[in-house]
C-alpha cells in the first residue's frame, strides 16, 4: 500500500508519533503515562523510531533524576503526514465502495 | 493477551481506529499541560516593565537610562526563562511554540501590541507624560498576555499547528533586529 510506512504502522508507534507532533521534546515519562504502556515496551517503539531515524533521543539529569527526552525528527514528521495522509486514503476509499455497494443492492 | 497498546501488528484492521486511537493519544497529552501559575499575567508584567525601561532610557539620555534598559530587557529574560523553565519541569515537554509565539511575542497580534506600546511610552516619555508612560506599558502587557491567552488556546485546540516555533532563519533575522535596535537605544543614551 502506497504511503503505508511499516515502522510506524503498529498502532503504538502511531500514537507515540503523534503525541510527539503535539510538542517539541517530551521527557520519557510523560510519554509513558500519555500512552499508558510500559517502560520495556516504550524503550522498544523508541529504539525502533530512532533506528529509523523518525525520532531522536537525549539522556539528561533533572533534579537528581536521569531521565530521556524524545522528540521527532524532520524525517519523522514527513513520515508522519504521510502515513497518516495514507490511512485516511484508505478510509476515504473504504466509505466509497461501501457506498457503492449499498446503491447496488436492490 | 495483548493490549490495543501492544499490538504491533503490520495489517491494516482498521485504519479509522488507529487514526482514532493516535489522535486520542494526543488530545491526552495536551488536555494534561497546565501553565504555570501567573504565567500570562508576570509574562505582561515583564513586558510592561521592560517597556518602561525602554522609554525611560530614551528620555533620560543618561547613564541611569543604560541601567534601566539593560535592567529591564534583564527583568523580563529572566521571568521569561524562569517561567518556561516551570512549564517544563511542571509537564514534563517542551513546546518551542510557546516560548517563540507566547513568550517572545511573534504572533501578529503580540507584535502589534508590543511595537504601539513602545512608541506610545516612548512619545509619552519624550514629552514628559509619565502618567501616560504607565498607562501604556500596562495596556502593552495587559494585550501581550491576553495574545499569549488566544496563542495557548488555539495551541490547545490544535497542537500539531501550533507547537512548533518559527523557522530558525526567521528567529536569527527577528534577534538580529531587537539587537540592533537595542544596540541603537544604548547608542542614543
Amino acid at each position: 500500500m502506497a504511503g503505508i510506512d511499516p515502522v510506524i504502522h503498529p498502532p503504538a508507534r502511531l500514537q507515540l508519533m503523534s503525541v510527539l507532533a503535539a510538542v517539541s521534546e517530551a521527557e520519557f515519562l510523560t510519554l509513558r503515562e500519555a500512552l499508558g504502556v510500559s517502560d520495556s515496551l516504550l524503550s522498544k517503539h523508541i529504539s525502533a523510531l530512532a533506528g529509523t531515524g523518525y525520532v531522536s533521543s537525549r539522556k539528561a539529569v533533572h533534579q537528581g533524576r536521569r531521565t530521556t527526552w524524545v522528540s521527532l525528527t524532520d524525517s519523522g514528521g514527513r513520515a508522519l503526514r504521510e502515513h497518516v495522509s495514507a490511512l485516511r486514503a484508505l478510509i476515504d476509499a473504504a466509505d466509497t465502495a461501501g457506498s457503492t455497494a449499498a446503491a447496488r443492492r436492490p | 493477551m495483548l493490549s490495543y497498546m501492544e499490538s504491533t501488528s503490520s495489517s491494516v484492521p482498521d485504519p479509522a481506529a488507529d487514526l482514532a486511537a493516535a489522535h486520542a493519544a494526543q488530545g491526552r497529552l495536551t488536555r494534561s499541560l497546565r501553565l504555570p501559575s501567573v504565567f500570562h499575567v508576570s509574562i505582561g508584567m515583564a513586558v510592561a516593565v521592560q517597556i518602561a525601561g525602554v522609554a525611560y532610557s530614551v528620555e533620560a539620555q543618561s547613564a541611569r537610562g543604560v541601567v534601566a534598559l539593560v535592567v529591564g530587557c534583564a527583568i523580563f529574560l529572566g521571568v521569561a526563562g524562569l517561567q518556561l523553565a516551570r512549564f517544563r519541569s511542571l509537564n514534563g515537554v517542551r513546546v518551542d511554540g510557546l516560548f517563540s509565539r507566547a513568550v517572545m511575542g511573534t504572533t501578529t497580534s503580540s507584535s502589534l501590541v508590543y511595537g504601539a506600546g513602545l512608541a506610545g511610552a516612548i512619545l509619552a516619555a519624550t514629552g514628559g507624560y509619565w502618567w501616560a508612560v504607565a498607562a501604556a506599558c500596562i495596556a502593552a502587557g495587559l494585550g501581550y498576555a491576553a495574545s499569549a491567552g488566544a496563542w495557548w488556546s488555539a495551541y490547545v485546540g490544535d497542537p500539531e499547528t501550533h507547537a512548533r516555533a518559527e523557522s530558525r532563519v526567521t528567529l536569527v533575522v527577528v534577534g538580529a533586529v531587537a539587537l540592533a535596535g537595542l544596540l541603537v537605544l544604548v547608542a542614543l543614551t
